[in-house]
């Protein structure tokens, strides 16, 4: 139980403006929580609630069974990496790493013990004597990694600690920390608005947009089963339809968008929401494109005819803008080894997808 | 080919060099006549004999400086001075701190409203803010009227003609100083840092010991030597406080120099009072130049 956060019904208010707005949440022990969403969504406030830095306005928070609402930041026991690392300039790597351990008044031998093994676990055991100044981002967030795991905490908390390296360290370091917190079964609320990020290392996911959780749940939950147009827009991309739902005598169901028919598929049916009106999405790699109808199509899948309107690499994914005939633009994606050939503006194509592809969203 | 490229270069940068210093010629001109040909003047008359009377006999000797250094009275003045120096500025700096720190923590409607309560005395004219001292410390000045008022003393403090009464004008008079220049260093230490130290386990007390005042350690030298610096030649203070019976260095200075006409003598102090105190001052600087704390030598 120990190592598990709720936050039951928090709210923060700065004068008239609620940052984070009648917030539950669960984290389980040992799992890498990811809170993701936009500048402002009020991700970083809860990170700093849970730390101990700002006091919500209401609600309570829990580290096991503990109630800690209201316990400062130095008696919680919690191990945090800031956005911009935090080093202290005026110490080295080794005092920086030791801090926490002398706080707790841990033996010298002990410390030296410690810092050695844990430097040495990151890579860094030659730079203990460096200063702050003369490390690279990289090392100085593994070396803010370090010393908030040395204190051994129940939780470890981190503010965007990728946000100021470059693109392929932030690919290497995410997946370095991801690493160390399972080999230390620590767990850990992880914040980011990098979505790639969140769906690369976490093993659940609260998608937040001014104040209030969208979704939460595994990537896999996110990615496939979006419950509202924001997670379905922020996660991914997403091609939306909009329109009226019909169902058939023989149970199958449709959607009307323009002038077109949608097939439902059996888990979308099973979504079918009260309301006439609705709104579906469908992923860019869920649907298929072709030149012509030489391959086997099966009878059951959605099939329209359309035009290129654009066609893009994405690196080791093409990436091409359809419109469909008598209906709206699609994106689709790709990878090149799939098709016989590629496509150019303007040309005539087939698009087809899965029936169960299509996905409601409230 | 590489030589001809290794001409053009050396060009370049001379031609760059001599831009750049052509930029320097009007302050190092003005620098050089009114500062260092005066003193190079003063240095000579400074082994001069001095002619009762105000005539100087460019006959080249020590005998200023060994008449200073020689009187056992002159030498108790030029410690007192550095003593004043070393109360002032110590007390500056545990005066100065904590509004320094404060001023750093608030809103920024506080801050502004700081920042002209500090500045405000420093467009008044010193001979004003030490009259006002005047008042304040005198037998039957305000403070001794108000202790004895309260009950609290039956006789006035002796605050006015003595170290003490200088010592406490000159603080308010300098203060400002001190706390502009802590205060400048502390704006830029970031204040996560003192969070990250709490997360890790330090109290607030603490982790403002540990974390922000070893960061802020050039602003307090500075401040040291600024205000340190400014006790040691103020004049019209200690003058009109301390009064003609309470010698100090500036004071002396001015006694020989122009009272009496003896320049030579006048120059003789002041360069062993300028000796001393780039002494001190280069000490200092030494002692809280780090690479820890972002100043390098």
């Amino acid at each position: 139980m120990l190592g598990s956060i709720k936050l039951k019904k928090i709210t923060k208010k700065y004068k008239s403006v609620i940052a984070v707005n009648n917030l539950d949440l669960e984290v389980k022990k040992g799992e890498l929580f990811c809170l993701l969403g936009p500048s402002g969504c009020g991700k970083t406030t809860t990170l700093r609630m849970i730390a101990g830095f700002v006091y919500p306005t209401i609600g309570e928070i829990y580290i096991g069974n503990k109630n800690i609402t209201t316990l400062p930041p130095y008696k919680r026991d919690i191990g945090m990496v800031f956005q911009d690392y935090a080093l202290f300039p005026h110490m080295t790597v080794l005092e920086n790493v030791a801090f926490g351990l002398k706080m707790r008044k841990v033996s010298k031998e002990k410390i030296k013990e410690k810092v050695d093994k844990y430097l040495r676990i990151v890579g860094l055991e030659n730079l203990k004597n460096r200063l702050p100044r003369h490390l690279s981002g990289g090392q100085q967030q593994r070396v803010a990694l370090v010393r908030a795991l040395i204190i051994e905490p129940n939780i470890l908390l981190c503010d965007e600690p990728l946000s100021n390296l470059d693109a392929l360290l932030r690919k290497q370091m995410r997946l370095e920390i991801r690493r160390i917190q399972k080999e230390f079964g620590i767990t850990t609320v992880f914040v980011t608005h990098d979505q790639e990020e969140a769906l690369t290392i976490a093993d659940r996911i609260g998608v937040m947009k001014d104040g209030t959780m969208m979704q939460c749940g595994s990537d896999e939950e996110i990615y496939n089963f979006p419950k509202n147009r924001f997670v379905a827009d922020f996660i991914g991309i997403s091609n939306f339809f909009t329109g009226e739902i019909l169902t058939e005598s023989n149970g199958n169901s449709f959607m009307i968008v323009d002038k077109i028919k949608i097939k439902l598929g059996v888990i979308a049916k099973e979504n079918i929401p009260k309301n006439k009106e609705a709104e579906i999405i469908v992923r860019p790699e869920k649907i298929g494109i072709t030149k012509n109808l030489n391959s086997p199509q099966s009878g059951e899948d959605n099939l329209f005819s359309g035009k290129v309107i654009n066609i893009n690499r994405l690196g080791s994914i093409i990436e091409c803008k359809v419109k469909i005939e008598d209906c709206q633009d699609v994106i689709i994606h790709y990878q090149e080894k799939n098709q016989t050939r590629s496509f150019e503006e303007n040309e005539s194509v087939f698009i087809m997808w899965k029936p169960e592809d299509c996905r409601f969203i409230s | 080919m590489s030589k001809i490229n290794d001409s053009i270069e050396k060009k370049v940068e001379r031609h760059e060099r001599r831009t750049a210093f052509a930029l320097t010629i009007p302050s190092i001109s003005h620098y050089t006549i009114f500062f260092i040909i005066p003193l190079i003047a003063l240095f000579i008359y400074s082994f001069c004999h001095n002619v009762p009377g105000g005539g100087i006999e460019t006959t080249i000797s020590l005998e200023n400086y060994k008449l200073f250094l020689g009187d056992l009275v002159y030498l108790g003045i030029l410690l007192r001075s550095i003593k004043l120096g070393l109360v002032v500025a110590i007390l500056a700096i545990f005066v100065g701190y904590p509004f320094a720190y404060f001023m750093s923590i608030s809103s920024e409607r506080t801050k502004s409203l700081c920042y002209i309560l500090v500045l405000m005395p420093l467009f008044t004219s010193v001979v004003v803010r030490t009259y006002g001292w005047m008042i304040i410390l005198g037998r039957t000045g305000i403070l001794n009227s108000f202790l004895i008022k309260l009950g609290l003393i039956d006789m006035p403090l002796k605050l006015m003609y003595n170290f003490t009464g200088v010592a406490i004008a000159l603080l308010e008079v300098l203060l400002p100083y001190m706390i502009l220049s802590i205060h400048s260093v502390l704006e830029n230490i970031d204040q996560t840092l003192e969070l990250a130290a709490q997360n890790l386990g330090a109290s607030k007390l603490k982790s403002f010991f540990l974390i922000t005042v070893p960061l802020s350690i050039p602003g307090i030298a500075t401040g040291f030597i600024i205000v340190f610096s400014l006790t040691v030649a103020a004049f019209v203070t200690p003058t009109l406080i301390g009064g003609p019976g309470f010698r100090l260095i500036s004071t002396l200075i001015y006694e020989k120099a122009l009272a009496t006409l003896n320049w030579p003598l006048g120059a003789a102090i002041s360069f062993i009072f300028l000796i001393v105190m780039i002494i001190f001052i280069t000490t200092i600087n030494r002692l809280t130049t780090s690479e820890r704390w972002g100043t390098i030598k």
